[in-house]
């Protein structure tokens, strides 16, 4: 290996065992973050940590009503309102499978046992019985 | 505390395994040794474990404790049984010497870890789902796991929840429903203790394997290195699995490369533990193991190596991968597929190509700095000093890599711009830390050359380099 080539090579390793210190140092300060973050997440009661989603994307209360009602295995739907957003109603693909679960989330209200209505203009859907009257336009309903 | 001691006890599990399976591919549990084979052993120990929870939970069968006290039980049997009779080559590869004063930097990195490790964990402990994909994909599928058992449930096939990706393999789900099993309920805190534990694993697997290879001072350096990359980190705590097929890919890049520099089979027996579970954490996993494999055997005969030594290496990774493939058939998933590989399509996108590479190449710069920067340099210096065989196979696995990833962007179904903007920063993270794991032994192999710089010394060749061309 050339002069040339040695010190090329010896600059690239220098400059390696700088950042591999670097990066171990980064690991400290980790450490240190992961503790001072701590503090901010210890504070959270069981009960925040297991709405914390739902409360950042700001889901209406009736969701958390409906997740009460609602037993394992138990068949549901959910009816928005027409003129819910694309991202809202993309928001709620992801969130309501895993929300509920163990409850399954069933694509028709017709095969559906409950139904948690958003929608101000479905103020009865047919088969069902209101067990819950949520606000003037929110209401769960069970199959009769 | 109960709590505690029950994810304690799984991991004790996770352990007898990981021990068991480092006995029998021939790792010597004694002297000098001892310390990589016990470092190895809770990595090898939770991946294993999760393959095997994977494969039964894909045939329909429960998973739980019980699963993974079933399969310590017929390890530790195998190891007892077995392991005496096997004879494992172990070529050049040997813990390397070890002078005092690399001692006393060993058992403060070793500190550092410790103490990394400790206020990881009290932070994932306390932390909740706080990420998109983290809960939208992975604790939900993680819950499924839990509460049905088995991948059979309705969760894992009907429509509406196919955003949760029902096509993804299931191997990290798989691991923290383990977890759930083992604290008999689904907790959205708790739920992150198994990813801490496999990044810190990772981080002392890593140590482990390089121990066997280079200083150990600078083994310790690279695994506490490892631990605390950030991204990597962020990664973990939010659930995501590419953290987990980040760190698994590169310990089967590392053991790759331990076994072209010394021929050790052991070294190969761990990459195929390691490529098995890479390719049932995310679907990329089986692009980048087929990468490592075919830069492996691209590299064999500049090291000479023999190449159809990789032949049974593929076959296990491919029995491994076949159940999940079948799976997804058997349920009509490939309808979630998002990806379209006939050559009409692909043809008809390459005008994607210039953006995802643009992209994946901004997220290595700006999001995977130091790795990369790390990978680059050490790839440099091993060129420079003509250590064309590790160079060789570093720069074959990157480069399919790389074209693997901006080949998926090309198939993609998706909006590119979205889908860019929302996975590329993590995607490219398994190429940024493989090719930085890669690094120290990259530059060990260069340093003997590369020193002449410093000194008027003639090279020493360490063993390792010996069926390396001199200089």
């Amino acid at each position: 290996v050339s002069g040339v080539r040695s010190i090329i090579a010896a600059g690239c390793l220098v400059f390696l065992g700088v950042i591999g210190a670097y990066l171990v140092v980064n690991t400290i300060r980790q450490g240190h973050d992961a503790s001072r973050q701590r503090r901010s997440y210890a504070s959270l009661t069981p009960d925040d940590r297991a709405e914390y989603v739902s409360r950042a994307f700001d889901v209406p209360a009736a969701f958390r009503r409906f997740r009460a009602t609602l037993h394992r295995g138990d068949r549901f739907a959910v009816l928005f309102a027409p003129q819910e957003s694309a991202a809202r109603l993309s928001f709620y693909n992801s969130f309501i499978p895993y929300y509920f679960y163990p409850a399954i989330e069933v694509g028709a209200v017709s095969s559906a046992t409950y139904v948690l209505v958003l929608d101000p203009h479905s103020a009865s859907v047919e088969g069902f019985r209101p067990v819950a009257r949520i606000g003037d336009a929110t209401w769960i309903g069970e199959r009769r | 505390v109960t709590e505690t001691v029950e994810l304690v006890g799984l991991n004790a599990l996770f352990l007898v395994i990981g021990v068991a399976v480092v006995r029998l591919v021939g790792l010597p549990f004694r002297g000098a040794w001892l310390a990589s084979a016990l470092g190895l052993s809770p990595m090898v120990g939770v991946v294993t474990g999760s393959v095997v929870a994977a494969e039964v939970a894909t045939v329909g069968l429960p998973i739980g404790v019980i699963t993974v006290g079933i399969t310590a039980v017929a390890l530790v049997l195998a190891a007892v049984v077995f392991a005496p009779r096997m004879q494992q080559r172990l070529g050049c590869m040997a813990p390397q010497p070890q002078t005092p004063l690399g001692f006393v930097a060993e058992l403060g990195l070793f500190g550092v870890l410790v103490y990394f490790s400790v206020n990881l964990i009290r932070l994932l402990v306390v932390t909740p789902l706080n990420s998109w994909d983290g809960w939208a994909i992975w604790a939900a599928r993680a819950h499924e796991l839990f509460v049905s058992g088995d991948a059979w449930n309705t969760a894992f096939h009907s429509p509406p929840y196919y955003p949760e990706h029902p096509d993804y393999p299931i191997l990290y789900p798989s691991l923290e429903s383990l977890s759930m099993h083992a604290i008999g309920r689904f907790d959205v805190a708790l739920i992150h203790v198994e990813p801490g534990v496999y990044l810190i694993s990772a981080a002392l697997a890593l140590w482990a394997l390089l121990r066997l290879a280079i200083p150990r001072w600078l083994a310790a350096l690279s695994g506490v290195a490892l631990a605390g990359l950030t991204p990597l980190v962020q990664n973990f705590s939010w659930n995501y699995a590419d953290g987990a097929i980040a760190v698994t890919s590169a310990l089967a890049l590392v053991c790759l490369t331990i076994w072209l520099i010394s021929g050790a089979s052991p070294a190969l027996w761990l990459a195929t533990v390691f490529l098995a579970s890479e390719v049932l954490i995310k679907k990329e996993g089986l692009m980048f193991a087929a990468a490592s494999l075919a830069a492996a055997a691209a590299a064999s005969r500049l090291a000479r190596r023999r190449t159809r030594s990789l032949l049974p290496v593929t076959g296990v990774v491919l029995a491994v991968y076949a159940p999940w493939q079948v799976f997804i058939s058997a349920n009509g998933l490939r309808a979630v597929d998002t990806f379209r590989f006939s050559p009409g399509y692909l043809l008809g996108h390459t005008g994607r190509v210039p953006q995802a590479s643009h992209a994946l190449l901004s997220n290595l710069i700006h999001v995977w700095t130091l790795p990369s920067i790390a990978g680059v340099l050490a790839f440099a210096a091993a060129m420079l000093t003509r250590r064309y065989a590790v160079s060789l196979f570093a720069g074959v696995w990157a480069a399919l890599g790389f074209a693997g990833l901006v080949g998926s962007y090309v198939a993609s179904t998706l909006d590119l711009t979205w889908q860019l903007q929302t996975s590329a920063d993590r995607v490219v993270g398994t190429l940024a830390v493989g090719i930085g794991t890669l690094a120290p032994l990259l530059g060990w192999q260069a340093w003997p050359y590369a020193r002449h710089a410093f000194t008027s010394l003639r090279p020493r060749l360490p063993r390792e380099t010996l069926t390396e061309p001199r200089a």
